[in-house]
């Protein structure tokens, strides 16, 4: 270590000192540079020293800080704003990409699961699908396909019979799997409500056959919707008492994504333990409920899916992150955010399309829809597993 | 005895201090620095002033004599109240002892633990310290006090730390000499001797030379960063630290001045007669290969011994 023959010969501790704190002339410096370069023992006592200095500079700040106790939350509070205006902007940037991505509704839907239905402010846009649980049963009889009907209220019978009464206050959480009863949104058997005008302007579509397909078949309702929005509120705080075994009738405001409607979310649940949607037995309310909490952004559109061109859709179908539609010339269009974008799909049948439905495995019908099929004037399929492709079936 | 002058650098023959400045400046200084308080009269004042700044020519270098003006600005740029409080300690004044105690006693065993990095041994060397600081060593019946050695270049705590720092590289140095070969922490290394040189002997010195020669060429702050990177260790931080510069700039000096030595010696080595090609060749040799001092090289040129300095 001492490679220095004249140990002797070292400076002192007032030039070693004065070194350190830069108090030398140039003229000393320069002479305790040259020691220093060549004294591996001065060097050490020098970053020693500026260690121990190192070390002692945090007590005196500490120590000042603590006679100035009175005035550290200002001290604090100076420097908030950073992580106040980081915080912001973390909150800013999330609703922006909502708003901009439609990615609030899918969870505003896994919320508060139901089904939902659309009431367009706008008179022109209120082909309003309707429950059968309504109290007023001369509008519902106007609305809702009687066959329909009675299909709706024996499910939902059904579920209020396996749903105890001490839970008919709570809805099932959404990941509980618990059942629900659609119904603007027929899979399983359910009907299909298509809006329909007291007028007559809309008819109702029968189910598809088969019970396979999840299909939404409505007409444009050029007329003034038969259910005002005071309408549905009444019948949705009417229901509850009606649907005394359980089945509930809730109803939730959305606002539809990108649009200026409002989404008046009527709907009536079987409240059910947990313990009970779990099995077997409930898979395929399980699978209902997947659906219709999928389809509930979607739904926001049943009333009338705005195309490009400002045209409406004749014939829609959902699958869990597709929704294709058809407008009145036949032009198929596919949406990957639940109808707030359409992209045109490019022909690959003949003729116009008519309709438009999603598919479901054969092997498994209580398997979500995965695939589409479209069936032109002259009543041929064509089936495409992502809505893009097209093959004749 | 220094020559006080009207202009730089010129010679005029020695004044005291009281004599050539100003006596408003000496009562200012005198007034600042609360000597008063320790019982320094201005006649006192004034001849610690005044030595010290013989001692060390008011801060110019030696034989050039200080201007009035240089005078007065190195006697501002001392720290007169640390001076004053350590000559007042030194000269046994009970208030000035007191002050000190209550100023750095604790200041003192902080610093002391962490320059050892032991709570224990600190303690005692900082107590050991304290000890002669006060005075209890005696030389010809008189009182001595490290503290007289102060000049107020630095601060008194800086002083103080410093003092500490050599007194605990000293004994160590002087304990691991003394410990024997099972406790010594040298490294082990192969002799060189004993592995066949990857270059000729001739070679091998010329390559010696012309590193020696590069190294002596840069400058002392040049090879103080050399030093302490390499053969110390430390981190450029440190370094930095030490010359008071960013760490970035001593990042780009040290690989500039690697860049610059290894041009230089492929140059020297060029000037033995070596092509370019087996200059930079030889440049790969084994440096176990070569006998090469580099404490030595960098040391030099050897400064003016400050024991000498402080002897005159």
């Amino acid at each position: 270590m001492n490679s220095t023959p004249h140990l002797d010969l070292h400076p002192d501790a007032e030039s070693l000192n004065a070194f350190v704190e830069q108090a030398l002339g140039a003229a000393e410096r320069a002479q305790v540079l040259s020691h220093l370069a060549g004294c591996g023992r001065c060097r050490q006592v020098v970053f020693l020293v500026q260690a121990a200095a190192e070390e002692e500079t945090p007590a005196r700040v500490a120590t000042s800080r603590a006679a100035r106790e009175s005035w550290r939350w200002i001290a604090d509070w100076r420097w908030i704003w950073v992580p106040v205006a980081a915080l912001a902007a973390v909150v800013v940037l999330a609703v922006t990409f909502n708003l901009r991505t439609g990615g609030l509704r899918p969870k505003r839907a896994a919320a508060a699961p139901e089904i939902a239905k659309v009431l367009p402010q706008s008179p022109m846009q209120a082909p309003a699908p309707v429950l059968p649980e309504h109290k007023n049963a001369e509008t519902t009889q106007a609305v809702v396909p009687p066959a329909a009907l009675k299909l709706l209220a024996k499910r939902a019978s059904s579920f209020a019979e396996r749903a105890p009464a001490a839970s008919t206050g709570q809805f099932p959480a959404a990941s509980s799997g618990g059942p629900l009863l659609a119904g603007s949104f027929h899979g399983e058997g359910y009907a299909p409500l298509s809006a329909a005008s007291a007028s007559g302007a809309g008819a109702a579509e029968g189910p598809v056959p088969g019970g396979q397909a999840n299909t939404v078949l409505f007409k444009p309702q050029p007329g003034p919707s038969l259910w005002p929005q005071q309408t549905l509120q009444k019948q949705a705080m009417d229901a509850p008492a009606k649907n005394a075994g359980g089945t509930q009738l809730a109803q939730t405001s959305l606002r539809a994504m990108g649009g200026s409607q409002t989404v008046r979310a009527l709907s009536f649940a079987a409240a059910m333990p947990r313990s009970e949607a779990q099995p077997a037995a409930g898979n395929s309310l399980a699978v209902s409920m997947k659906r219709t909490l999928t389809a509930a952004p979607a739904l926001a559109g049943i009333g009338g899916f705005k195309l490009p061109g400002g045209v409406r859709a004749v014939s829609a179908a959902v699958t869990l992150d597709r929704t294709l539609a058809v407008d009145p010339t036949g032009a198929l269009f596919l949406s990957e955010d639940a109808g707030l974008h359409w992209e045109p799909i490019t022909q690959q049948w003949t003729g116009r399309v008519l309709e438009v439905r999603a598919t479901k495995p054969a092997s498994d019908p209580a398997a979500p829809a995965l695939g589409f099929e479209l069936m032109n004037e002259a009543g041929l399929t064509w089936t495409s597993m992502d809505g893009k492709v097209w093959k004749a079936k | 005895m220094s020559a006080l002058t009207d202009a730089p650098g010129a010679t005029s023959a020695p004044e005291t201090i009281s004599r050539r400045l100003p006596e408003s400046l000496l009562e200012e200084l005198w007034e600042e620095c609360g000597a008063a308080a320790w019982g320094l009269g201005r006649r006192e004042f004034n001849a610690i002033l005044e030595r010290i700044g013989e001692e060390q020519n008011f801060g110019q270098a030696e034989g050039v004599a200080a201007s009035r003006q240089e005078v007065a600005g190195f006697l501002r740029g001392l720290r007169l109240p640390d001076l004053v409080l350590a000559r007042a300690c030194a000269g046994g004044h009970e208030a000035a002892w007191e002050h000190f105690v209550a100023l750095y006693q604790q200041v003192l065993i902080r610093a002391a633990i962490a320059i050892t990095g032991s709570e224990t041994v600190g303690r005692e060397l900082a107590e050991q310290l304290y000890a002669e600081l006060y005075g209890l060593t005696t030389r010809d019946g008189e009182r001595r006090s490290p503290l007289d050695s102060y000049r107020g270049r630095g601060s008194l705590i800086g002083w103080l730390r410093t003092t500490l720092a050599q007194r605990h590289v000293d004994h160590y140095r002087r304990t691991r000499r003394e410990s024997s070969l099972e406790d010594a922490d040298e490294r082990f290394e192969p002799p060189a001797a004993e592995l066949e040189p990857s270059k000729p002997a001739a070679e091998l010195a010329a390559l010696g030379k012309a590193i020696e020669e590069a190294l002596r060429s840069r400058e002392a702050e040049e090879r103080l960063m050399l030093a302490a990177y390499y053969i110390d260790e430390r981190t450029q931080f440190e370094i930095a630290g030490m010359l008071g510069v960013h760490e970035a700039t001593v990042s780009r000096r040290l690989r500039r001045l690697v860049d610059d030595l290894r041009k230089q010696v492929v140059k020297n080595l060029q000037r033995t007669g070596l092509s370019r090609r087996a200059a930079e060749e030889a440049l790969g040799a084994d440096p176990r290969d070569l006998d090469l001092n580099l404490k030595k090289m960098l040391q030099n040129p050897r400064p003016e011994s400050f024991q000498e300095k402080a002897s005159r």
